[in-house]
């Protein structure tokens, strides 16, 4: 079931409907946590099994921890969830990756191969929203939630369940037991957000009718339709994630809960660095609190901190897919930032305006171009594939030329450039509880005019599932 | 860092609340507020919508996924407000050219002296087996007294041939288009369609590709484009098959092509494919129930309707055999008018389908079964030889032909050219119409332009009554006459000279 869909629309009707006849309080949950087992079920109701048994173990196993005290015992507890959850991961996302690679080593493991394991859509993501309230659990930072219901809820929480963001149980679960008021103002920012995420998304979708026939075939694509595909898909995976993003955050925005921002105007970042304070930002902390800091931080000096940010981005990579592809994109990111920390170490902060700026600037300029090549790994799934890209721009650096390029397009996308540039520094251009009649006037014509053209775009299309959705 | 600014929630704020400047100006009320942002947030739908009624765009059938069939639906949905809808032809593109819903509704209100008034929405390719999503798509729009099944007997197909889905068809396309999940639900096909209705979503595929591309690009023109559409769904054409040989190469095969015989021995159905047999049950069940009526009328190739004395007589009484069997899975009564039907060579457009003139004689001929009284018999009319394609560069696929009954019919020719976005603009240079009669003599006269018009001047015709003539619409270039490639989409002779 699809944000964008008209499935999704009559089964949000409905839940709201159901929701707010509902008195308030814990009945409500219990609402929220049939909706959101209906929501994926929908997908495929077998797997419903396995959201519960990660659940389960790790509301069980965090009830325990919290009512010891002894270390030992409350580390093994805490391993136990770690363990249960990457083993669910790795099983479903990893097992046949792994015996692929063995076979590539020529080790006999053919028949270890699982040809019918389907990855459960949004594993990657509960898991670790999962693992993260055990370890937050065990760190003390939280107490452990209040009933199996309420653990329930909050790791299925339906707008974001597939596909994040990755919420920490201190800022949700609160929310989901004391939702706000469903304000005008709510309704009013929630329906922007939704409205802003759809247009995304359908761009998204434009655009990777434009690249995928491109990508599919690079070897007989031209050089400049390559160099434009990659960059397109750089365009797509960013309007189609930050589109769900920003729906799910909508819908939970007019039901009295704020998830996290997960995307700043990412491709406006100056740095590496600044790209993932800006990029996928529930992932990014996460893997910053229980993956970086974990494994030393930069508490150990600059050798080890170069090498946990390596092995952090290749982890993240990973993360993504089971897939070579991945790795190298995690390792391409581990590479840039470590050649950032070394820039920002050797290089002097700049004394004047104007040499701000233009090293922001050039610092901009590096990273847009950087991320959008590290794409090439993530989206195509061979080697092979990689190298002829690679082939294929450097012909094109020799002779630039560009297939024509549609001025529409660029006219159509500019609303989004305009919105990441106003919220790069500034955060959310549409602040309700601030809002005049005359700002509510314009961002409701401006969230009409959004939805207006995401249907426009995607009426009678097919439909492309979230790219997030296969982790 | 910005990520935690951005991440400021509105409840800071509403903790926090900004005291009143003046204890006068008050903040407006929730429900004002929402009530401000609703009603922006409509307003964009409100305009587009009223601009776009009024904007000239494509339609690009993207409901259907079938262009021409989406056309006549809004057609038939005009038709059904101007009065009500006493039946609807379903059938193939047999149908669609080789059956007049004008001439029926002509002939019918004649004879029962109030108006009958009937729509062919036929589609290419459509099989029996697909005549209920013809129906539900027919109900968005009306609900018909009755349906007129135009069954072809080359439809014939055996049950246990298992229908294999063909990319071209109706329902591969419907199957794949939005329309295709809520076929069989009629209260959300109901709402598919009003949603489609609406003319940001109607227009969508238009206004995308404007967006993405600057340009209409992914309007491409179908076959059927080329052939005009009357105002009761009947395309029409006015063009001939001009090979002898293609059309004796089908009557020669017709053995191996004839429906097969109920004697024979094979489990199932002996004529229909197993969907054609639901297909029609489902047809019969659907129409049952909003009390519409049916009928079932035999029709055949081009080939085979040029008379029955060429045909072989046990294909003759099989094609019987199977019209009355299709009737009675339909539970619909049969008209059949086909045996001494002889329809004249200039009434075959190709092997497969007969033209406005065939239809015309079919019509009437099949239109006893409603008035209960046999059509006259049709007049027989001198054609000139439709083989000779002399001089070159005069002739192409769109040469026409045109009928005058005498001489009270006029010397000027009145005739309109089909306009879609197949067909090419009429160049600006001169034009000329050559008329070749009976006696296989080319009559090449200047034409004019009068509005959508092209109008043609040629005294001193042969007063001989029911000839045929052949048509070209001609440019000239280098002294030299070249044909143009224009569909002939009507035509009339007036008495009156050019003005």
């Amino acid at each position: 079931m699809l944000f964008h869909t008209p499935t999704f629309l009559v089964f949000f009707l409905t839940f709201a409907a159901v929701y707010f006849s509902t008195p308030p309080g814990r009945a409500r949950v219990y609402v929220l946590l049939v909706f959101s087992n209906i929501f994926y079920g929908w997908w495929d109701w077998r797997f419903l099994g396995l959201l519960w048994v990660t659940k389960i173990v790790d509301y069980g196993l965090s009830v325990r921890i919290a009512r010891t005290e002894d270390p030992r015992r409350r580390k093994l507890l805490v391993a136990g969830s770690v363990v249960t959850n990457l083993g669910v991961l790795g099983f479903f996302k990893y097992w046949n990756f792994l015996v692929d690679s063995a076979l590539a080593l020529h080790l006999d493991v053919s028949t270890l191969r699982l040809p019918g394991l389907v990855l459960p859509v949004g594993i990657s993501f509960y898991v670790f929203q999962s693992m993260s309230y055990a370890i937050d659990v065990y760190r003390r930072r939280i107490e452990p939630a209040g009933s199996l219901v309420e653990f329930a809820a909050f790791v299925s929480y339906f707008p974001q369940l597939v596909a994040g963001p990755i919420e920490r149980a201190e800022n949700l679960l609160p929310q989901l037991l004391r939702p706000a008021a469903p304000t005008a103002a709510r309704i009013a920012s929630g329906t922007f957000l939704f409205a802003c995420g759809f247009f995304r998304k359908a761009l998204g979708d434009v655009l990777a009718g434009l690249v995928n026939p491109v990508l599919g075939d690079v070897g007989a694509a031209a050089p400049g339709a390559v160099v434009l595909a990659v960059l397109g898909f750089g365009g797509q995976i960013y309007l189609d994630f930050s589109g769900y993003s920003e729906m799910a955050r909508g819908m939970a925005r007019a039901m009295g809960v704020d998830l996290m921002a997960n995307f700043a105007s990412p491709y406006l970042a100056t740095s590496f660095r600044d790209f993932w304070h800006r990029w996928h930002i529930s992932l990014s902390e996460w893997l910053r609190d229980y993956l970086y800091v974990p494994l030393g931080g930069n508490r150990h000096g600059l050798g080890p901190m170069l090498r946990n940010l390596v092995v952090t981005m290749l982890l993240g990579g990973l993360w993504h897919g089971a897939g070579w592809n991945f790795v190298i994109w995690g390792l391409l990111h581990g590479l840039f930032l470590v050649l950032n920390v070394l820039w920002d170490r050797g290089g002097r902060a700049p004394r004047n305006a104007a040499t701000r700026a233009l090293r922001a600037a050039g610092g901009w300029l590096v990273t847009f171009l950087g991320v959008q090549y590290a794409w090439i790994y993530f989206r195509l799934a061979t080697l092979q594939e990689a190298v002829i890209v690679n082939r294929k721009i450097v012909e094109w650096l020799a002779h630039p030329s560009l297939p024509l390029t549609s001025w529409t397009l660029l006219a159509v996308l500019a609303p989004i450039i305009v919105l990441d540039l106003a919220q790069r520094d500034r955060g959310p251009v549409f602040s309700p509880p601030e809002a005049t009649p005359l700002r509510e006037l314009a961002f409701g014509a401006l969230a009409g005019c959004f939805l207006l053209l995401g249907v426009i775009l995607l009426a009678g299309q097919p439909t492309h599932q979230f790219i997030y959705f296969q982790f | 860092m910005a990520v935690h600014r951005l991440v400021a929630t509105e409840e800071a704020a509403e903790k926090d609340p900004v005291p009143a400047r003046s204890p006068v100006r008050r903040a407006p009320s929730g429900t004002r507020r929402l009530l401000f942002f609703g009603s922006a947030f409509m307003l964009p739908w409100l305009l587009a919508s009223l601009a776009l009624r009024r904007l000239d765009l494509p339609d690009y059938g993207a409901w259907t996924g079938i262009r021409p069939l989406e056309q006549k639906l809004r057609m038939l949905s005009d038709f059904a407000e101007a009065g009500p809808v006493d039946a609807v032809v379903l059938g193939s593109s047999v149908g669609d050219f080789g059956f007049s819903a004008e001439r029926l509704s002509e002939i019918v209100s004649r004879e029962r002296g109030r108006p009958y008034r009937a729509f062919n929405f036929s589609t290419g390719a459509a099989e029996v087996a697909d005549y209920p999503e013809l129906y539900r798509l027919v109900r968005t729009v009306t609900r018909p007294r009755s349906v007129i099944l135009i069954v072809c007997s080359a439809h014939g197909a055996r049950s246990d041939q298992p229908r294999i889905e063909v990319p071209q068809t109706p329902v591969y396309y419907l199957a794949r288009a939005p329309v295709g999940s809520v076929l069989t639900s009629p209260l959300q096909l109901e709402l598919s369609h009003r949603l489609w209705s609406l003319p940001p979503i109607r227009y969508s595929a238009a206004l995308r590709d404007l967006l993405v591309f600057g340009s209409f690009k992914s309007l491409k023109g179908a076959g059927s484009d080329v052939y005009a559409l009357d105002p009761h769904g009947d395309r029409v054409t006015y063009t001939y098959e001009p090979s002898g040989e293609a059309l004796s190469r089908y009557q020669g095969a017709l053995a191996g092509l004839g429906p097969v015989s109920s004697s024979a021995s094979q489990p199932g159905d002996p004529h229909l494919s197993r969907e054609d047999v639901e297909g029609l049950r489902e047809l019969a069940r659907l129409t049952e129930a909003d009390g519409c009526a049916r009928m079932v009328v035999g029709h055949d190739q081009g080939a085979y309707l040029m008379g029955s004395a060429l045909l072989p007589s046990d294909y003759v009484a099989h094609r019987r055999e199977y019209f009355e069997h299709v009737a009675a899975l339909a539970a619909a009564p049969a008209c059949l008018v086909l045996d001494d039907l002889a329809l004249p060579r200039h009434a075959i457009v190709d092997p497969i389908h007969i033209n406005e003139y065939g239809a015309a004689d079919l019509t009437a001929r099949a239109a006893s079964c409603w008035t209960g009284r046999p059509a006259p018999p049709p007049g027989r009319y001198r054609e000139p030889d439709l083989g000779r394609t002399d001089p070159p560069l005069t002739f192409n696929a769109f040469a026409f032909l045109l009928r005058r009954e005498g001489p009270e019919d006029g010397e000027t020719l009145r005739l309109r050219f089909w306009r879609s976005i197949a067909v090419p603009a009429l160049p600006n240079g001169p034009l000329f119409v050559a008329l070749r009669g009976p006696d296989n003599k080319d009559l090449v006269r200047p034409a004019l332009r009068e509005g959508r018009d092209i109008v043609v001047s040629y005294e001193g015709l042969s007063r001989e009554p029911r000839q045929v003539f052949i048509g070209r619409l001609l440019t000239e270039q280098n002294g030299q006459h070249f044909v143009l490639n224009q569909p002939l989409a009507d035509y009339r002779w007036v008495p009156a000279p050019i003005r």
